[in-house]
């Protein structure tokens, strides 16, 4: 029933040419993504998760297997896969107006109402409605990060794909974002990938978390998040996932002097 | 309004610049007083003065102005067009600047003065050969800084174009051009200077008009108080011309200030 898997991933490899040679990045990827889940990506820096992502963006090119969009082969980027980088990448020429509505089409001919609305729409799904006029350098990172997610959007893309969107920010603006997102995914319905350094988040927000091993990159497990939202971060379940994760990664003690902090 | 201007002026000790000069010229003015410098080779400031006054009152001054200032713009405008469409173009394809880069790199170690006989053999005394050398000037240091911001323009920036799905066209003028535009006007201001430089230095090889003409023609009518108010005055033009550059600058790349 590969048909109903909006996302399907068969058989990828990908290699990188790195001082004349090849350097293995992405080690026999399979990955069935249902229309409307959301999936948390989990691994160690470096481990392919970004290339991933980047290749289902369509922003590169891959050395063998399938990577298919409804059945159909991405070559490219797509209007029906839209993304947020771990940078806001915002344009500093660009006022916040200018910068969501780059995120429209080009071949959409909107008259000027219409765009101003939809710009507006978006803004306000992230919050940020009174910023129109403001420039990316006014703004936090996190309000940056914001911009750059209503950008994703504005197109009304099926997939929205985050690399690391809240890395750079501080805890307290990082727990608010997963809120928003969180907020966002269950009022948009969008299926959501989100590649992410803090197991908390991939808890919180993740319908399946994807442990990614050592470069290269290869899925050691799937982890169903069998927990109803909106999610406690503090209850035993949660806690006990979030331990089970850690010792992917770490031995025992580790995970014990993690505690003790 | 005024006073907070200047309240602001006196704290951002701006001010300090002008001490060296107007002490400067007050040595220069004490010490031409008391005849320690010889008049006719540097006449003093107040003897400059009049003579400034003097070429100003008989119109001769703003004539001479206009005719270096329209020599300036004409050709600064040919040459800095010039230099930002070939340098989108080299900036843009490797193959473009692999084709120029022997050319360029022969003709561009030039001094543009070395232009001025080059041409005036070619086009005569008249304008052309003016504006074509004004061109010259301009052009190297706006192409130059053209290039090298289109080549050096963020790839994270295009790849935000591409996840987009948007055309050459607008990669190009909405992504790579405003990204490199920091780097352009840099191109533009110094381009400002060398245009003003070629403009003076044709016109004192060859011209019937323009300060350049003033400043030689007063050399050889041994009347050495107006060429220096011929020098005076293309030195605070061209500091003029600077400070328009950068307030326009400014506010162009108002998105450019660092938080
Ligand atoms: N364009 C490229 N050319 C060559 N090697 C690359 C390229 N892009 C990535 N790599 C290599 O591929 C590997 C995986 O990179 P990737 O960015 O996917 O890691 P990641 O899992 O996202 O890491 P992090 O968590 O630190 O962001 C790295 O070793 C990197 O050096
Ligand atoms: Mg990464």
């Amino acid at each position: 029933m590969a048909e109903n898997n909006i996302i399907s991933i068969k058989n990828l490899n990908k290699y990188f040419v790195q001082d004349e040679s090849e350097l293995q990045v992405l080690n026999n990827i399979n990955l069935d993504i249902r229309q409307g889940e959301f999936i948390s990506i989990v691994g160690a820096s470096g481990c392919g998760k970004s290339t991933l992502l980047r290749i289902i963006g369509g922003l590169e090119n891959y050395s063998d297997g399938q990577v298919l969009n409804k059945g159909n082969p991405i070559k490219g980027p797509s209007k029906n896969i839209g993304m947020a980088f771990q940078e806001s990448r915002l344009f500093p020429w660009l006022t916040i107006f200018e910068n969501v509505a780059f995120g429209i089409s080009e071949g959409k001919k909107l008259s000027k109402e219409e765009k101003s609305e939809l710009v507006h729409k978006y803004l306000k799904l992230v919050g940020l409605e009174e910023f129109v006029n403001a420039y990316p350098n006014q703004l936090s990172g996190g309000m940056q990060q914001r911009v750059s997610i209503a950008r994703a959007l504005i197109e009304n893309p099926d997939v929205l794909l985050l690399d690391e969107p809240f890395g750079a920010l501080d805890a307290m603006t990082r727990v608010n974002m997963q809120n928003e997102i969180s907020r966002i995914w269950q009022h948009e319905r969008k299926t959501m990938i989100l590649v992410t350094h803090d197991i908390d988040e991939a808890i919180y927000l993740g319908d399946k978390i994807l442990v990614f091993s050592n470069r290269p990159g290869q899925i050691l497990e799937v982890i169903d998040v069998n927990l109803p939202r909106p999610r406690r971060r503090n209850s035993g379940y949660f806690e006990r996932l979030r331990k089970y994760i850690y010792g992917k990664f770490f031995t025992e003690e580790e995970i014990k002097e993690e505690y003790n902090i | 309004m005024i006073k907070k201007k200047i309240r602001s002026f006196v704290r951002s000790k701006s001010w300090l610049g002008i001490i060296l000069p107007v002490g400067l010229i007050l040595i220069w003015q004490l010490a031409s007083n008391l005849e320690l410098i010889n008049a006719s080779l540097l006449p003093s400031p107040a003897r400059i003065w009049r003579s400034l006054v003097k070429q100003a009152e008989s119109g001769k001054l703003a004539v001479n102005i206009l005719v270096s200032l329209r020599r300036v713009l004409v050709g600064y405008a040919l040459g800095a067009s010039l230099g930002i469409v070939i340098g989108i173009i080299t900036g843009l394809s490797k193959t473009a600047t692999k084709i120029v880069s022997v050319l360029f790199e022969l003709i561009r170690p030039i001094p543009i003065i070395a232009w001025v006989p080059v041409l005036i053999l070619w086009t005569g005394i008249g304008e052309t050969s003016k504006i074509i050398v004004i061109m010259i000037g301009t052009f190297w240091t706006v192409y130059l800084n053209t290039s090298d911001g289109i080549r050096n323009v963020d790839r994270k920036y295009v790849e935000v174009s591409k996840i987009f799905l948007k055309s050459k066209k607008i990669e190009i003028t909405k992504v790579m051009f405003p990204a490199a535009l920091p780097g352009i006007f840099t191109g533009l201001r110094v381009g400002v200077g060398s245009a003003w430089i070629s403009v003076i230095g044709a016109e004192l090889i060859a011209a019937s008009a323009g300060l350049g003409f003033m400043i030689s023609y007063y050399r050889e009518m041994a009347q050495p108080s107006t060429m220096f108010a011929g020098v005076l005055v293309v030195g605070v033009i061209g500091f003029l011309i600077n400070v328009i550059l950068r307030r326009v600058e400014k506010r162009v790349l108002k998105w450019n200030t660092v938080k």
